[in-house]
């Protein structure tokens, strides 16, 4: 196993001096890119770097655009990226806005032939800009349109083997999807490339209420459930350890909190290489 | 079929157009949270300002900026330009006339600290200036005359003072500003108003000579040498012949 298929943590900015200041360690970060743009969090994000592997997380690049990504932006994150050195880059499939307006959100994406050709034809103008492999994360939905052609899984696959790009399986926003929209949560892990997942994301969600009653939310705001543990277990089984991180981006709990969900997720990352190096001596 | 484009354009209307009453499931969920990821970046610029009005009239007037004028940036440091004079042009202005102002001095302190930092223009390198050239404002740069009881009122809400703000008297007299960092360090600095004017038009990349005309002979040379020092620019432009003769007509 690399010894980056270890646990990390989303670092937010309210816990900068806690992290700087803290004593126990952790596998590695990743930090929302687009936080650290600029100002006084870069400074220490160039400080955490000098200590832990980072990961640098877009949420903003919008490249399910029909209209492309923003080459001001794109060129903003290379220049992030040639600063933290990161050891994974990584966006969503999503878009976030068009018409030149940016909604801060990752909007659901209509999946069929033509989103795919622009989606990919985005992903390796980014590829091409950073000069490295991104990684793209499965979103959380609400909605299905009805022109989508393609199941979400096996879009992801198709993008990845046509651009190369590597895949963050996101445990929570599959429990979370597949709730939404009456899907499998093993049949979506089992359709996705395992030799393309190189990171998972585990985090919180709620039962939606009023207008989003029926549906669950993927809130970030409390700690992981069991049935997205269970999941993330079966992932393990089908796909196998890979770098791991506990995402917390409202209501955030004390630094060690995520630090204990974050040990959590190590030992099942370690039990699960044990049962990988055992089957290798048998 | 709908194409992607057509699809992403109905959708994002569909966002910023609906009421609340009329939103469906899952639209429903990404409406909010459109709302409240915006909200919450323009809480986070304007701290004063939603402490002087308070949650629910902040949010209020928040959700009417964004949907008229959402951001057009993914850097959400770069978002909420435009919300002081929006602020202005509401019914809150006439309850609080300087709301626009006080919001002015929390977007000036946010960019200035979220502005990509580079050294201001070094005055030696005027000795080899062009013959014609115009200033280039520094990225940290805001400007605005405002009025004089703002500031006060901003300070004593930062800093939760219910004394001293209870004992600001009135004054709508001017105060021109400039907020800037050019050196690492937050700069407030307080303009006379011939300097302020000569500020405003440098920044806005008049040729020197043009800008000069705004100020007299003998205080033209004193008001740069201390814009200069307080490091207002970061370089300079050559200024073509063609342009400079129309901007002087």
């Amino acid at each position: 196993m690399s010894k980056l298929a270890s646990a990390g943590i989303g670092l937010r900015l309210p816990h900068h001096a806690d992290f700087l200041a803290m004593h126990r360690s952790t596998g590695w970060v990743e930090v929302h890119s687009e936080n650290y743009l600029s100002g006084p969090a870069l400074a220490v994000l160039e400080r955490v770097r000098a200590d832990y592997p980072v990961s640098l997380h877009g949420v903003g690049l919008s490249l399910g655009s029909a209209a492309g990504v923003d080459d001001t932006h794109l060129e903003r994150l290379r220049v992030l990226a040639n600063r933290i050195d990161p050891f994974l880059v990584s966006e969503h499939l999503a878009w976030t806005g068009t018409d030149g307006a940016h909604l801060a959100d990752l909007l659901p994406l209509p999946l069929h032939e033509e989103s795919l050709e622009i989606f990919c034809r985005n992903v390796m103008q980014a590829q091409d800009v950073f000069k490295c492999q991104i990684l793209v994360e499965n979103p959380t939905t609400y909605l299905q349109f009805p022109e989508s052609t393609i199941p979400e899984p096996d879009f992801l696959a198709e993008v990845s083997r046509r651009t190369g790009c590597g895949l963050i399986c996101d445990i929570n926003n599959i429990f979370v999807s597949a709730h939404n929209h009456g899907w499998d949560a093993q049949t979506y892990l089992r359709a996705l490339p395992r030799e393309a997942v190189r990171e998972y994301h585990l985090a919180g969600h709620m039962s939606g209420k009023g207008e989003a009653k029926g549906l669950l939310l993927d809130t970030h705001d409390r700690a992981i459930s069991p049935a997205v543990w269970a999941l993330f277990d079966e992932a393990l089984r089908i796909i196998g350890p890979r770098p791991v991180m506990i995402e917390r981006d409202t209501r955030l709990p004390p630094l060690s909190a995520l630090l204990e969900e974050a040990a959590l997720a190590q030992a099942r990352l370690d039990a699960q290489a044990g049962r990988v190096d055992h089957a290798l001596v048998r | 079929m709908l194409s992607l484009g057509d699809r992403q354009r109905k959708f994002q209307a569909a966002l910023l157009a609906m009421s609340a009453r009329e939103t469906t499931n899952g639209l429903g969920v990404y409406r909010n949270n459109v709302r409240g990821n915006l909200t919450l970046a323009l809480k986070l610029v304007f701290p004063a300002t939603l402490k002087l009005v308070g949650e629910d009239c902040f949010c209020a007037y928040a959700e009417k900026f964004l949907l008229a004028q959402p951001p057009r940036d993914a850097d959400l440091h770069r978002y909420g330009e435009a919300f002081p004079d929006f602020l202005a042009a509401s019914a809150l202005a006439g309850q609080l006339p300087y709301l626009a102002d006080v919001a002015w001095l929390d977007w000036g302190v946010h960019h200035a600290l979220h502005e990509v930092e580079i050294p201001p223009l070094d005055p030696q390198t005027l000795a080899h200036a062009p013959e014609n050239f115009s200033f280039v404002g520094h990225p940290s740069l805001s400007l605005r005359a405002l009025r004089r009881d703002a500031q006060a009122i901003w300070a004593a809400v930062l800093e939760e003072d219910d004394d001293r703000l209870a004992a600001i008297l009135p004054d709508d007299s001017i105060a021109p500003l400039i907020i800037l960092r050019p050196r690492g360090l937050l700069e407030v600095i307080e303009l006379s108003p011939a300097m302020f004017d000569l500020a405003l038009t440098l920044a806005s990349g008049f040729p020197l000579d043009a800008a000069l005309a705004v100020i007299g002979d003998e205080e033209a040379a004193q008001a740069l040498g201390l814009l200069l020092s307080y490091g207002m620019f970061s370089g300079i432009t050559p200024t073509a012949t063609e342009e400079r003769s129309c901007l002087s007509r």
